[in-house]
C-alpha cells in the first residue's frame, strides 16, 4: 500500500470514479484508503472485515458486502447481477474443490508436485478468481500431480527434505525453488499462508455468505492462535521436517508473528524454522548467494537431525 | 585415528587436530594467503608439534566462511553445526552459542545431542562484529586489548544509539569533540554496550536458553563480555581459546565421519 500511496502522491495513479478498499489483507490499507479519498476528492467505500472468525463476524461481513453493493449500484446506476455472481461463485466452488485435491496429493511421500507450481497456482488465483479458466488450469496441475502420485514418482529422484514455507517467495528468486529442489532434494509440501484459500464452503446459492466465509479463510488478519494450530496440524499431515519463513522487511504484520510460529514449530511439532530476511521485490536487500548459503546451512541442520 | 577440523574465517584460519578424542595440537594463523594455501599452512604448522605427518590425517573437515576453498578437505560443513558440536564437547550443559567473529555474528541453539536446532546470523551489517570493534579502536587511538580494559573503568556508559557501524562512528566522534568531552572510558563502555544490544537482540530472535557460551575472537574482549552479560542478564561461559570452538567442533565431526567410513 505504501507503493500505491507514493504513486498517488506523485500523481501517477489515474483519477478513479471511486475507491473501494478493505482491511482484508493488510491493516495498513485502512488508512491508505482514507487518504486516497481525500487526496482525489472522490467517493469511497471501506469494506470492514471483522477481527474474529465467528458467526457474528460472518453476519457482519455479509452486511458490509450488501452495503458495498448498494454503494456500487448508486455509483454506477446499474443493478447488481445476482445470477452472474452465483455463476462466479460456482466457478470458485469448482476451483476450490480441485485446489483441495491438489493439497491432498501433496501429502504423498515422495512429493509429486514441483516447488514452483504453488506460485503459478496463486498467481492464477489472483488473476482468474471466479473464472472457468482457473478451474481448467488447476485441473491440468492436478492431473499431472495425480499421475505422478499414482506411479509413486517423486518430483525429485531422491527426496531429502520436506518443507513448509511461510509467506510469499521473493519475486526475483523463484528459480531458487527449482534449485533447492534439484540440488538439495528439498520439496515444498505446504504453504500455510497461501493454502487457506482452499478452506471454507462455497455455495453458489448463497453467494454473499460464501464470499464472507471465504474471506475468513485468510489468516493474515485476525487472531494468530487458529493459524498456529493449523500450522502444527499441517506439519503432521504433510510430514514436514523443516520450515522456511520468507521474512519480507516491508510486511511488519506477518514478520511480527515469526517468533511465535518458530517457537510453536520447534516446541509443539519438533521442527526447526529458517528465517530468511528479504524483500518481496528488491534484490539488493538480500542477495541470492547469501540466501543460498543460509539454505545450505539449514539443509545441513536438517540432515543432522535425521 | 588422527583427524583435523579447519575453520576458515575471514581474518584467521584455525585448526584443531584430534587423536581419537584428545586434542593433540591447534593453531590460529592470520590470513595472509589465498584460502587453500592458508589452510595447508595452518595444518602443517599444527602437525609439526606432533609426532605425526600430514599423511597420517585420516579425515579433514572444513568449516567457516571460506570452507569451500579448501579442496583437500574430505567434507565441508556450515559453522552452525560445528559451533554446536564444539560447545557440546567442551560444555555439555550449553544450549546457546553466541559466536562473534571478525565479520560475522552467529547465534546457535544447541540441543542435548550436540546438534544445532536453530540459528541466526548478522546478514547486512558489521556493527555486531570484530571489524566494528577494530574500527572503533582506531578511532579511539587505542589498542583493542587496552580498550577492553578501559571499558571496565568507566563511571557511566555513553549513549551510542546507532546500530550502523558508520553512524555509530559519527556518534563516537561527537562524544570526543563535545564540550566537555565525554570521558574516553565511558565512550568505550558505550561502544561495547551498543554492540551488546545489537548481538543480544539477534540472540533474542531465536531465544536465549541457558547455559550460554560466547566464542570467537571478540570473546577475548573483557569489556564486551561484561556488556553482553549485562544485556542478557546472565553469566557467559567462555572457552579458554574461544576462537577455536568451530574448528574443535569440525574436528569432532571429522572423527565421526571417519569412523563411519572405516
Amino acid at each position: 500500500m505504501r507503493s500505491a500511496l507514493a504513486q498517488a502522491i506523485r500523481g501517477w495513479l489515474p483519477r478513479p470514479d471511486a475507491f473501494v478498499w478493505s482491511n482484508q489483507v493488510c491493516d495498513l490499507t485502512t488508512k491508505t484508503g482514507d487518504y486516497l479519498v481525500k487526496l482525489y476528492d472522490r467517493p469511497g467505500f471501506y469494506l470492514d472485515r471483522p477481527y474474529r472468525n465467528n458467526e457474528q463476524g460472518v453476519q457482519y461481513f455479509i452486511r458490509e458486502l450488501e452495503e458495498l453493493i448498494h454503494f456500487l449500484e448508486d455509483l454506477t446506476g446499474r443493478k447488481m447481477d445476482w445470477g452472474r455472481l452465483s455463476e462466479i461463485m460456482e466457478n470458485t466452488r469448482r476451483s476450490t474443490e480441485v485446489f483441495r485435491e491438489i493439497c491432498e496429493l501433496r501429502k504423498t511421500v515422495p512429493s509429486p508436485m514441483r516447488n514452483q507450481h504453488m506460485i503459478e497456482m496463486i498467481l492464477a488465483q489472483l488473476l482468474l478468481s471466479g473464472a472457468p479458466e482457473l478451474v481448467t488450469f488447476y485441473k491440468a496441475i492436478r492431473d499431472e500431480v495425480k499421475e505422478a502420485a499414482e506411479k509413486g514418482e517423486g518430483v525429485v529422484p531422491q527426496e531429502r527434505h520436506r518443507l513448509l514455507t511461510f509467506f510469499f517467495y521473493p519475486a526475483y528468486l523463484w528459480k531458487l525453488l527449482d534449485a533447492i529442489q534439484s540440488e538439495y532434494g528439498a520439496v515444498v509440501v505446504a504453504e500455510p499462508h497461501l493454502s487457506p484459500w482452499c478452506e471454507g464452503e462455497v455455495d453458489p446459492a448463497k453467494p454473499l455468505e460464501s464470499l464472507a466465509r471465504k474471506a475468513f479463510a485468510l489468516y493474515d488478519t485476525g487472531p494468530l492462535e487458529p493459524f498456529v494450530d493449523k500450522v502444527i496440524r499441517e506439519v503432521r499431515e504433510y510430514k514436514a521436517e523443516g520450515a522456511i519463513y520468507w521474512a519480507h522487511i516491508g510486511c511488519r504484520q506477518t514478520c511480527a508473528t515469526i517468533r511465535i510460529l518458530k517457537d510453536a514449530l520447534l516446541e509443539k511439532a519438533g521442527i526447526p524454522t529458517l528465517v530468511v530476511d528479504c524483500d518481496l521485490a528488491d534484490p539488493t536487500y538480500s542477495s541470492g548467494e547469501q540466501m543460498k548459503d543460509r539454505l545450505e546451512e539449514f539443509f545441513e541442520l536438517l540432515d543432522e537431525r535425521k | 585415528m588422527l583427524v583435523a577440523g579447519l575453520d576458515m574465517g575471514s581474518l584467521t584460519t584455525k585448526v584443531v587436530i584430534l587423536e581419537d578424542n584428545q586434542v593433540l595440537s591447534w593453531r590460529i594463523i592470520t590470513a595472509a594467503e589465498e584460502g587453500e594455501l592458508q589452510a595447508r599452512r595452518a595444518i602443517e604448522e599444527a602437525i609439526e608439534d606432533t609426532r605425526f605427518s600430514l599423511e597420517n590425517l585420516a579425515y579433514i573437515l572444513a568449516t567457516g566462511a571460506g570452507r569451500k576453498s579448501v579442496s583437500f578437505a574430505h567434507k565441508q560443513r556450515a559453522p552452525v553445526s560445528c559451533l554446536a558440536r564444539g560447545a557440546s564437547r567442551l560444555f555439555p550443559p550449553v544450549r546457546t552459542v553466541i559466536d562473534v567473529g571478525a565479520e560475522t555474528c552467529t547465534v546457535v541453539r544447541v540441543n542435548e545431542r550436540g546438534g544445532a536446532d536453530d540459528s541466526v546470523g548478522n546478514e547486512r551489517c558489521a556493527s555486531g562484529t570484530g571489524v566494528f570493534l577494530e574500527s572503533m579502536a582506531k578511532l579511539m587511538q587505542m589498542p583493542l586489548e587496552e580498550m577492553a580494559k578501559a571499558s571496565l573503568l568507566a563511571e557511566s556508559i555513553a549513549e551510542i544509539s546507532n546500530m550502523c557501524a558508520i553512524f555509530a562512528e559519527q556518534e563516537v566522534i561527537s562524544h570526543v569533540h563535545r564540550e566537555p568531552p565525554t570521558p574516553k572510558n565511558d565512550i568505550i563502555a558505550g561502544i561495547h554496550a551498543s554492540m551488546a544490544t545489537r548481538i543480544g537482540g539477534l540472540a533474542k530472535r531465536i531465544g536465549v536458553k541457558e547455559d550460554v557460551a560466547l566464542s570467537g575472537g571478540v570473546a577475548k574482549n573483557i569489556g564486551f563480555v561484561r556488556a553482553l552479560e549485562d544485556n542478557l542478564g546472565m553469566k557467559l561461559t567462555i572457552p579458554d581459546e574461544p576462537q577455536l570452538l568451530a574448528a574443535l567442533g569440525a574436528a569432532c565431526i571429522a572423527r565421526d565421519e571417519s569412523a563411519k567410513q572405516s
